[in-house]
């Protein structure tokens, strides 16, 4: 599982009882964290039910997995190596109501995992998360498996930018300037 | 934490005859609150020892330790000389509290203790904040609520240390040396003792009209070196979290001693 997740560019951080827990975007954050924990999700799946078939001939046992996946902000120590470090923030204690909700054999995504990686997993439709709990509720999104094409960026509805001017303006300017100069400008946002 | 200190924290010296059942239905009922997808025979954050009972969960679970590490990780870059980082971490930490701590609990003596405990560590969060946003410049904004403080809280002395600071940043010295004769006032008279050597230097500076007061005469935190980095950071972050259970082909879960004792014993021929 640990190469599993590695191949997916994650992290294993601890075990907890029967729990692991892996992180994706820390130390370095990539755009497509939340779709590639979901894609390890899906090969963890796999790969358990591989070796299933051998515990189950062997041992007669067989392992259940479910699995949690939620993005948001962690407070992550930075003085830490990889494989210890303790990651504090409501996406750990999400992801961790999502696993404890999942079905054996199943992935549970939170809403802003969904969000970002809707575009390259297919979701089933939401269900509630605990309804029991107080506060606002909260759905899970059951993962099927991955789209076969990525849809392009531009069939997602254009959402405006609100109080951005400066920032489009000097963008607007940039791009003036690299049409009109005919040499590229960098911009880092 | 063992049934017997659970039953004496309940009950005191006089415990009823059913108070170990009693203590067993309240546990379960805990429990039904703590944990209401806890498959049967999986594993448990509230468990059941010997004697005892342990409850084992990740930190950020329980408000109280969420809320002392946020304090320390405030006070640490309060230490560290930033205070805009601090008053984040402490502002985060404060806004946990949902009114007194255990205030359902009034009548249990352990539970006033962790309650005061809890107190006193939301009075050290708060000052710190205060700390924090007088290093910000935020001076006019806090003497409002430094006052309320101050007047249900009349013998901390660092609260009245930052109203005076407060006060005399606002240009208003004869309030700020005001409230220092008010705490001396205080101190005196209910319980008979002169205030600190830290506001007594306060008063002293004040009067002195001291430039290490102004809030641009501090001198700018050393910058951090390069390359090293300390502490924690915020960070955008997906979290995956896998949980297993072993069960045999008929749907029974095994625990992992008896699914060792299965996996490490010899293998069936076929």
């Amino acid at each position: 599982m640990t190469e599993v997740v590695a191949t997916w560019g994650g992290t294993l951080e601890r075990h907890v009882g029967d729990t692991v827990m892996a992180v994706f975007g820390v130390p370095a954050v990539r755009e497509d964290d939340a779709e590639r924990a979901l894609r390890a999700a899906m090969e963890m799946h796999q790969r358990l039910e591989a070796l299933n078939q051998e515990l189950e001939a062997r041992h007669g046992v067989a392992l259940a997995m479910r699995i949690g996946v939620e993005t948001g902000e962690v407070l992550a120590p930075r003085d830490q190596p990889a494989g210890g470090r303790l990651l504090a923030g409501d996406a750990v204690n999400l992801a961790g109501r999502l696993e404890r909700t999942a079905d054996p054999g199943t992935v549970l995504a939170g809403e802003r995992t969904f969000t970002v990686a809707r575009r390259a997993i297919r979701f089933a439709e939401p269900v509630a998360l605990d309804p029991a709990e107080p506060g606002p509720p909260l759905v899970a999104h059951p993962v099927q498996g991955p789209l076969p094409v990525r849809e392009p960026r531009r069939a997602l509805p254009e959402t405006p930018f609100v109080g951005r001017e400066r920032e489009l303006a000097r963008l607007g300017g940039l791009l003036e300037e690299a049409i009109g100069t005919g040499s590229s400008r960098l911009v880092v946002v | 934490v063992s049934a017997d200190r659970l039953i004496d924290a309940l009950w005191g010296e006089q415990p009823p005859a059913s108070a170990v059942k009693t203590l067993q239905t309240y546990v379960s009922q805990l429990r039904r609150e703590l944990e209401p997808h806890a498959r049967p025979g999986g594993w448990r954050a509230l468990q059941t020892l010997d004697g005892g009972y342990r409850l084992q969960v990740d930190r950020d679970s329980v408000d109280a330790d969420r809320f002392a590490r946020l304090v320390d990780t405030g006070r640490q870059a309060l230490g560290r000389g930033e205070p805009a980082v601090a008053a984040s971490w402490l502002r985060e930490g404060l806004g946990l509290w949902r009114g007194p701590a255990f205030a359902e609990l009034a009548g249990v003596p352990v539970a006033q203790a962790e309650a005061a405990r809890l107190e006193e560590l939301r009075l050290v969060a708060v000052e710190g904040r205060v700390d924090a946003e007088l290093g910000l410049g935020r001076h006019a904004e806090l003497v409002g609520e430094l006052e309320a403080l101050v007047a249900v809280h009349p013998f901390r002395e660092r609260l009245r240390g930052q109203l005076m600071l407060a006060l005399y940043r606002c240009g208003r010295q004869a309030d700020a040396l005001h409230v220092c004769q008010d705490a001396r006032r205080a101190l005196v008279e209910e319980l008979g003792i002169d205030p600190g050597p830290a506001l007594q230097q306060l008063q002293r500076q004040i009067l002195d009209q001291d430039p290490a007061l102004d809030l641009d005469a501090r001198p700018p935190a050393p910058p951090a070196p390069e390359g090293v980095e300390l502490g924690e950071e915020r960070k955008l972050a997906t979290i995956l979290l896998a949980g297993v259970d072993a069960t045999t082909a008929t749907g029974r879960r095994l625990d992992p001693e008896r699914l060792r004792a299965r996996c490490c014993a010899p293998t069936r021929r076929r």
